[in-house]
């Protein structure tokens, strides 16, 4: 059974990874803004033709 | 049919704009001034045509190109230090505020600038506050360069004294979003290592295992009682320092006493302690804080006179024009003003025609006339020709400045409001802290050994989460209800003041009128660009409101001469423009016969060589349901109205505010200031609602202030919440709706009660197990969030905001 005391540390562990790396997120500004991400990630790279094609659709 | 299909139809391939086949062009596509052609060609040539498929036609008309050494200040080496968020020399970064940015394709273009000048190394675009960042090699582009490139394709940074100040970000919301994941994980962690508490499992046979679940809770629990409520101790200690007993002042207490006797329980008796309750409490407090939180980035709430000025003003000396920042503008230097400029400090006019328009300061609407000798007040703008004037007083000294020191002093003589979360603290805390001792004596009577036990039990099971959770929960729904209903507010705090107003000041212009009868309507021939150019020279001559709500409508590019300028009061204006003869006015002043169709609204016609080729139309003056608005607010409070308009519309507004309202005409921004503070000192709870700067003390001086917006770019001043003019007539029910909320809140109040006083009877006793705790003291405050919240929301679904 002290296997458990063993378990539980490292599943204390593990979430403890996870809150780490979500106070970073939130220190870094990833939280800042969560709208613009939102958009911007609609915005397609395209090429010239594509353009001029989508362009003609309008 | 084809042909008018086309004139219909035709709009501005860059923003819109309605144009004509006679528009300039590039191949298919018409554009409604050159500026926009320019930016087009400009796009188009650096391969960033994506910009027009994002959005259809989403670009924004380039502002006046001409002065182009208007951002030469910003690389002076103190303005471009304080602009700059950091710069090593080579590369630097800026965050430009551009309130043009309205649309996805907005974001796509500013994301995009790098393919536009390779100094630029990124740029990153914050939406929601309207925002840019940019990234750039400063060695290779000046910050003025950089700037003069963003106004080139229509996205010009507002860039204004209070940029000088700047604080930097307000990063509140990432301790409070850490906070919160530390306190959840926590207690999420704790109530884990509870459960064989909970189940009553025993695990007596193994002592170690309750001995170690308990040090984990204890290692679990400190960040929550050292970081995660480090808020709460503080402001209970402000509180307590100030000699006021606030909410936090109970929670504070109860979440120490949580902790230590927590301690207690496992280190010295090797029980389970009430860590659990300790960590739910403290996360139930964060959420309601974050739930209290919501703000609106795109909005400004504490614009001062700094928003307003420039941040640059072009100084003469020994006859060169030089951009020179405002702060190093000095007493005795002369300085040009150009049309539609804000002057920015006291002056005194040295030549050209002064026609100052004051409606920020002074809340006049009709620009006065300037003669040389005289002085001209900071705030005022100049309407027409340039004019040059010597300066008699520092920015910081002038007329605006000091309405702002008197607010100041006017807020700081008022009685301070008391939220009734702190007000009802007033009075439970001493309450609690009498029971726990009356509770320790009585057992120290009966079984010494229970008095502590009972004593602490009662401060831990009174610890009023629940009192504290139903203000945030209750407003903070009604706060964002608001907000769909066109009001926005700074905090949700507002709201209660907003329940207890007295009286509602209004303001006249901008106010109770629409500023949307400024923006005429034309309604007859088609109105080419050279059209409009002349009559854009003509009426700019003019101070009449019409003439001057035309020239506002017109973005004119040409400058023509004027001959033969006449301006007949009452009757219009006639001049030589370019070669034609150009009538503006009244329907008999152009020649026409007869009465109009519509003799509500006021019509400007328009006469080119005789011929009338239309009129101007300006809607109604009075906002929509005025009447009905007023009525409904007269029967909840008392009515006044602070205009500073002469007299000349008395018998209308008598007509429609009643013979009771208190009606004053001439106010200057100070009387207005005076008039609300006053009104405070005498106990009054004012709601006052105006627009523009001249209205800013009485709005920053009143319990609520709440300025009106016709857009959303628009600016407004110091202000308690910000009212879309179309929602003006909800306002009635939104003031009900404040009243609602308090009573939702005063009922929760006893529901929270309620529950203490079922805890109580078990902590008097001595009967408090940790397992009760962590049931009840959860359950009392969700079940308060939930009744808070769903009674908000359906009150407000059944006024019909």
């Amino acid at each position: 059974m002290e296997v458990m005391i063993l378990l539980i540390c490292f599943s204390l562990l593990a979430a403890i990874v996870f809150l780490v790396a979500f106070v970073w997120a939130v220190r870094n500004g990833q939280y800042d803004d969560m709208t613009t991400p939102a958009m911007r990630m609609l915005f397609e790279t395209k090429k010239k033709q594509d353009i001029e094609k989508g362009q003609e659709n309008l | 049919m084809r042909k008018t299909e086309n004139s219909v139809a035709l709009a501005c391939a860059h923003c819109g704009d309605p144009c004509n086949v006679d528009s300039p062009r590039i191949g298919d596509k018409y554009f409604c001034c050159p500026g926009c052609k320019t930016v087009y060609e400009l796009l188009h040539q650096h391969e960033l045509d994506s910009y027009y498929a994002i959005e259809q036609t989403p670009g924004i008309r380039p502002g006046d190109s001409k002065q182009e050494n208007r951002f030469a200040y910003l690389d002076d080496e103190t303005i471009r230090g304080k602009i700059l968020d950091f710069s090593d020399g080579s590369s630097a970064r800026v965050t430009f505020s551009v309130p043009q940015i309205h649309c996805s394709s907005c974001i796509w273009l500013l994301e995009n600038l790098h393919r536009l000048n390779s100094a630029i190394l990124s740029s990153q675009v914050d939406f929601p506050r309207r925002e840019a960042t940019i990234l750039f090699r400063i060695a290779d582009l000046s910050l003025s360069d950089l700037v003069r490139l963003m106004a080139s394709i229509g996205y010009e940074p507002d860039i204004t004294l209070a940029d000088l100040n700047k604080t930097g970000r307000d990063t509140s919301f990432r301790r409070l979003y850490t906070q919160l994941a530390i306190a959840g994980f926590c207690f999420g962690n704790v109530m884990l290592l509870s459960f064989p508490e909970y189940l009553g499992l025993d695990v007596s046979n193994k002592p170690a295992w309750t001995e170690i679940f308990g040090y984990l809770n204890i290692l679990l629990a400190l960040p929550v009682f050292l970081y995660c409520a480090s808020d709460y101790f503080r402001s209970a200690y402000h509180g307590l320092r100030q000699r006021q007993i606030n909410m936090d002042v109970p929670i504070a207490l109860g979440i120490s006493i949580l902790f230590s006797r927590s301690l207690y329980n496992i280190l010295a008796l090797k029980q389970a302690g009430y860590m659990d309750s300790l960590c739910a409490l403290v996360f139930l407090l964060l959420v309601g804080r974050l739930y209290q939180k919501k703000t609106y980035h795109s909005l400004s709430f504490d614009r001062d006179y700094r928003s307003y000025l420039p941040i640059s003003v072009m100084r003469l000396k020994s006859g060169i024009e030089e951009n020179i920042g405002l702060t190093s503008l000095a007493v005795g230097d002369r300085i040009r003003i150009r049309n539609r400029e804000l002057v920015p400090a006291d002056s005194i006019l040295i030549s050209g025609e002064g026609h100052i328009d004051y409606s920020f300061v002074t809340g006049e609407s009709e620009p006065v006339a300037i003669s040389s000798g005289q002085r001209v007040y900071a705030g005022g703008r100049q309407i027409g020709a340039a004019i040059e004037l010597d300066v008699i007083k520092e920015p910081s000294q002038s007329y605006l400045m000091q309405l702002w020191t008197q607010t100041a002093k006017a807020i700081a003589e008022q009685p301070g409001v008391t939220t009734l979360a702190n007000k009802v603290s007033r009075i439970f805390t001493p309450s609690i802290i009498f029971v726990a001792f009356a509770a320790a004596f009585y057992w120290r009577a009966i079984d010494p050994s229970r008095a502590l036990d009972a004593a602490t039990a009662v401060l831990i099971i009174a610890c009023p989460c629940a009192l504290a959770l139903s203000t945030p929960f209750a407003l903070g729904t009604i706060h964002r209800i608001f907000g769909r209903a066109g009001l926005f507010l700074q905090s949700p705090d507002v709201i209660e003041r907003m329940a207890s107003i007295s009286k509602v000041v209004f303001d006249k212009t901008g106010t109770i009128t629409q500023t949307g009868t400024s923006v005429p309507v034309f309604e007859g021939d088609e109105l080419t660009e050279k059209l409009q150019d002349i009559i854009f020279a003509v009426v700019r001559q003019s101070t009449h409101p019409l003439s001057q709500a035309i020239a506002d409508s017109i973005t004119s590019y040409a400058d023509y001469s004027i001959e033969d300028f006449i301006e007949v009061p009452g009757l219009g204006l006639e001049a030589r423009v370019g070669g034609h003869s150009i009538k503006t006015g009244s329907r008999e002043w152009v020649g026409l016969e007869g009465e109009a169709a519509d003799i509500n609204t006021a019509r400007v016609y328009i006469a080119i060589d005789g011929r009338v080729i239309g009129f101007y139309r300006f809607a109604g003056q009075y906002r929509p349901q005025l009447q009905e608005t007023i009525e409904t607010i007269g029967r909840q409070a008392e009515i006044a109205l602070l205009t500073g308009d002469s007299d000349g519309e008395r018998d209308n507004i008598r007509a429609l505010f009643g013979g009771e309202a208190d009606i004053r005409f001439r106010q200057s921004p100070q009387d207005k200031l005076a008039f609300v503070s006053d009104a405070m000192k005498s106990g009054e709870q004012v709601l006052m609602i105006g627009d523009g700067l001249n209205d800013a003390g009485a709005l920053k001086s009143a319990s609520v202030g709440i300025s009106i917006m016709e857009n959303h770019s628009s600016f407004s001043p110091a202000c308690d919440g910000i009212l879309e003019a179309e929602s003006f007539a909800k306002l009635p029910r939104m003031m009900k709706m404040a009243k609602t909320g308090v009573t939702i809140i005063k009922t929760s109040f006893v529901i929270s009660f309620f529950y203490n006083i079922l805890g109580l009877a078990f902590a008097v006793q001595g009967l408090l197990s940790p397992v009760i705790a962590a049931v009840l003291m959860p359950a009392s405050s969700i079940s308060v969030v939930v009744f808070t919240t769903i009674t908000s929301a359906l009150a407000a679904r059944k006024r019909g905001l």
